[in-house]
């Protein structure tokens, strides 16, 4: 092994570098990263733009780490190809570079709708969080009563959005595609919780909404909806989730379904070619089929792992992982593998006003669960998820 | 060796990535903030400053989970020298 090449400098490629680095002083490690910042965590991002962290804060890693782990960042640097089969990448500076071993932690692709004008944010990395802190800082200058923003989506990073509004004072109006918040994963009774959760903080939902129409040229005026009703805002927050980069990775001959396709090991059907975080689809073993997942947690193990794997110590990846977030202070964690369809069973346990748990088997066997306002149960959920136990 | 480690709740968003690595150590309240426990058992109950003794091996294995944080919420100190160990400057 000579030359190790990294797509994707997030905490997956970063946490893979530096392993494979600890275990191996000579060989050549280069992470190809399409933004220009070392390391950083776009967890932090809600706690910046609400000023609870300085901007330094948010980063884990600083270039001169890179020179002293010998570990060649090319910051700023798209792979337009891969050639699996003589084994070398092209960059967008036209460079062909080969390797040995090649690790696919690129993540995945915002989805986005058309029209940008400013005042349109999606929170995809640091330097959206520098022009949403501007633009609350203008509205804040504004009237209390002109102080507007919307949000298109009902998923993690839409939340996010509702409570930087909230917490910024910006009224709140939140347009869904589907009937709630995660429409195709939640219950009714836990989207009615979070629905309630929300309404009472002052948001108004607006829901089973077609793609907005977003108002105005060079700045946002606000967003008409498909019954023709108009939305004033300043800001317009979007959070419709990601979609794997599938025609690339086809053209370049790597199987890819709603992630690129791996095994237990993380590895792809090529030879040492790895595919970690959150653009992976691998075989969990907890659950017993292959997902993706899209966690801090999941990403950085799966560097840990692969940088096993890499160095000899080949182990089958086995992770419980979950994802927590709040609305309005109200607790959201999803555990495991929390898909609607491929669940044989879905048992709704706790179900209050302010509650809803429900749990995910398959082949009688607890796979994931989510849990909405009563996180009580979440170290005794993973735990029976880790050990594979069956329902009684 | 001793070491002192702090959990910041305004910090930490329950991510519980810490509890994975280093279940002993860390421990989710009920306002989904992690806590520090002493080898399992939680003297004085869970809090979010504690200091503990412990081996290599485990000094090591809650530098991992502390590591493991994606909002940075968690600081150690080698009790006996007061040097931050995690993280580092």
């Amino acid at each position: 092994m000579e030359h190790v090449i990294i797509l994707g400098g997030g905490i997956a490629g970063t946490t893979a570098a530096e392993d494979i680095r600890k275990g191996n002083a000579s060989v050549e490690i280069t992470i190809i990263e399409q933004e220009h910042h070392p390391l950083y965590s776009r967890v932090l991002l809600p706690h910046y733009v609400k000023g609870k962290i300085p901007r330094e804060k948010v980063f884990m890693k600083t270039w001169e780490w890179y020179a002293a782990q010998r570990i060649e960042i090319m910051a700023g640097v798209r792979v337009d190809a891969i050639d699996i089969q003589n084994r070398f990448v092209t960059t967008s500076e036209g460079r062909e570079l080969p390797f040995d071993v090649l690790i696919l932690a690129g993540g995945g692709e915002l989805n986005v709708i058309g029209g940008e004008p400013r005042g349109t944010s999606y929170l995809r990395g640091i330097d959206d969080a520098d022009e949403l802190i501007g633009l609350l800082k203008e509205t804040g200058m504004r009237h209390a009563d002109d102080r507007r923003g919307v949000v298109y989506g009902g998923g993690f990073i839409a939340l996010e959005y509702m409570n930087i509004f909230h917490h910024f004072g910006v009224s709140c109006d939140v347009v869904m595609r589907g009937s709630g918040f995660w429409s195709s994963v939640l219950s009714a009774h836990s989207q009615s919780v979070l629905a309630r959760k929300a309404v009472d903080g002052g948001i108004v939902l607006h829901t089973n909404e077609p793609e907005p129409t977003i108002l105005g040229d060079r700045e946002v005026t606000g967003v008409r909806l498909a019954s023709g009703a108009e939305i004033p805002c300043s800001i317009l927050g979007i959070g419709i989730g990601m979609h794997p980069d599938r025609s690339f990775y086809r053209d370049c001959d790597i199987e890819i379904n709603h992630g690129i396709v791996a095994n237990e090991y993380l590895e792809t059907p090529h030879p040492s070619v790895y595919a970690i975080g959150d653009g992976a689809e691998f075989l969990d073993g907890n659950v017993g089929r292959r997902v993706v997942y899209g966690n801090w947690m999941n990403a950085q193990s799966q560097g840990r792992a692969v940088a096993k794997t890499i160095l000899g110590d080949r182990q089958p990846f086995a992770l419980v992982s979950s994802y927590a977030t709040q609305l309005l202070g109200m607790h959201i964690v999803f555990i495991g593998d929390v898909d609607r369809v491929a669940a044989h069973e879905i048992k709704q346990g706790t179900a209050t006003e302010t509650a809803s748990v429900e749990e995910f088997y398959r082949n009688g066997t607890i796979v994931g669960a989510i849990l909405i306002g009563d996180i009580s149960s979440r170290a005794t959920i993973t735990a029976r998820i880790a050990s594979n136990s069956k329902t009684v | 060796m001793k070491i002192r480690i702090i959990v910041d709740p305004d910090l930490c968003i329950g991510a519980a990535s810490c509890v994975t690595i280093a279940p002993d150590t860390f421990i989710m309240n009920m306002e989904n903030k992690a806590e520090v426990i002493d080898h399992g058992i939680m003297p004085d109950a869970p809090m979010y400053e504690r200091v503990i003794d412990v081996t290599e091996d485990e000094r090591q294995n809650i530098i991992l989970g502390a590591q493991s944080c994606p909002t940075l919420a968690i600081t150690i100190f080698d009790e006996d020298t007061g040097l931050q160990i995690y993280p580092t400057a």
